[in-house]
């Protein structure tokens, strides 16, 4: 990796060109709350369950925040900190970013942050991480709308079936997470059923103690990664 | 009960509209934008790699990642519903941090999923999640070489290891509890695809479309109600 590298990626404007990015997703996220404070009235959503919606919401993404912290630090080092703190904020996990920039240095004919790995082959990573965001962007830009009408035909007008729609595809999306780690066996599938437990019995409990319920998923998350630490 | 066409035609007019045109406008600034970074190399540095190697780059990204640019707003679409799902796909994280801000926050409020009310409860649950997660990602931007380095070894390798495993284990936990069939048919069915090898756009397919046929099957002969 060539020395000047980081100086350019690290300089003033691509932090403009990145807090540009940046500053269009909160503005994006703070309309949309003000558009659904105004209509929850009329479908009967009151304004503390509007705001519960925003702190549940705030609260659940502290843990996984957290965890992408290593990433954070060994992508800033190959592709620099204005640009990871870009790419982190939008569309693409943090390790489809990472697998993005390899492909983009691979193109270029060298290993991300190896040796040949100059300003040119990271700028291809740049643009292979931009192309790779802008397939989501701009698919959803068109097709989204579309969505709602399909969704609302599949359901043929029955709510309970429109209902169980969703439901369905939120537990298989988590069962697809959830699998790998199942069929790994190891230490992540031994934190998983740990987790699995405890949430358990906290949703047992907070059928008694009703305040506990929204503290579940952080109490569940902390007992799991400790156990995870400790015994595996 | 007869559920059929109870549409709030009110809510509808006042909402959807100004959603798409909300949604459609942000993702397309964000998406030139995003370009902003290479093109300054560009400009400023006169930094720019041949065409050719740039096209490679476009091929191997589409080759890795394009059938999800079409299946995944697909596949999350019935859970985020519309501005879910123009914030989801402008901010990333789908999977480990809307997703569940949407569906914690129908569990602990009693939303029935899928409905006008979890649109605005959904739609406020992943903007509070995409601004914590801007906050705490700042945050590490700016702290994090100097935090990572003064942690242990071992806890490091516990935060990134094993936050998400325990989270996706708990939160099968609250949908376990609702529908006791549904979550063993749709871990079994996920468990096999994983070790069958399926390539895993076609996993995420199976995955979410498999448990909405699984769930229409118990619906249709009255096991789920």
């Amino acid at each position: 990796m060539e020395e000047n590298i980081l100086s350019v990626a690290n300089s003033w404007p691509i932090w403009i060109a990145a807090a540009v990015l940046v500053t269009t997703v909160v503005t994006q996220s703070v309309i949309y709350i003000k558009h659904a404070y105004n209509n929850a009235p009329l479908v009967g959503v009151t304004p503390a369950e509007c705001k519960e919606a925003v702190r549940i919401g705030m609260v659940t993404s502290i843990g996984p925040t957290i965890a992408i912290f290593i990433v954070v630090v060994s992508m800033m080092i190959v592709v620099g900190a204005p640009i990871t703190w870009m790419r982190l904020s939008m569309i693409g996990s943090a390790s489809t970013e990472l697998t993005a920039c390899t492909l983009g240095a691979q193109a270029y004919g060298v290993e991300l942050g190896g040796e040949g790995y100059n300003l040119e082959a990271m700028a291809t990573a740049w643009w292979a991480m931009s192309f790779n965001g802008a397939g989501w962007l701009l698919i959803c830009a068109f097709l989204t709308p579309h969505l709602e009408k399909v969704r609302m035909r599949v359901s043929g007008g029955d709510m309970r079936w429109l209902s169980l729609i969703t439901s369905a595809a939120m537990l298989g999306l988590y069962a697809y997470m959830l699998a790998p780690y199942m069929v790994g066996m190891g230490g992540q599938c031994f934190v998983a059923i740990v987790g699995f437990v405890v949430m358990y019995i906290l949703i047992k409990l907070s059928a008694k103690f009703k305040w506990l319920k929204e503290w579940n998923l952080g109490i569940a998350i902390l007992i799991g990664t400790a156990a995870g630490i400790i015994f595996a | 009960m007869n559920n059929v066409f109870e549409r709030n035609q009110a809510f509808h007019d006042a909402w959807d509209k100004k959603t798409i045109r909300i949604g459609f406008w942000s993702l397309l600034i964000a998406c030139a934008a995003s370009f902003a970074p290479p093109v300054l190399l560009w400009l400023i540095w006169g930094i720019i790699p041949p065409i050719g190697t740039l096209l490679e780059a476009w091929k191997l990204i589409l080759l890795a990642y394009g059938a999800f640019h079409i299946i995944e707003p697909i596949s999350y679409y019935s859970v985020y519903g519309l501005s879910g799902t123009y914030m989801s796909f402008l901010s990333g994280n789908n999977s480990n941090m809307r997703v569940p801000a949407a569906s914690t926050a129908q569990d602990i409020l009693g939303i029935e999923p899928g409905t006008d009310k979890a649109e605005i409860v959904t739609t406020l649950a992943i903007a509070g999640s995409v601004i914590v997660n801007l906050c705490v990602l700042f945050i590490g931007i700016v702290f994090g070489a100097q935090i990572v380095a003064h942690i242990p070894e071992n806890i490091k390798n516990g935060l990134s290891n094993y936050i998400l495993p325990t989270m996706f284990g708990a939160l099968y936990a609250t949908m376990a509890v609702k529908d006791k069939y549904m979550a063993v048919v749709c871990l079994v069915l996920c468990i096999v695809a994983k070790l069958i090898g399926l390539p895993s756009w076609a996993f995420l397919i199976i995955a979410v479309f498999g448990s909405i046929g699984a769930s229409r099957i118990l619906y249709v002969k009255g096991i789920i109600k």
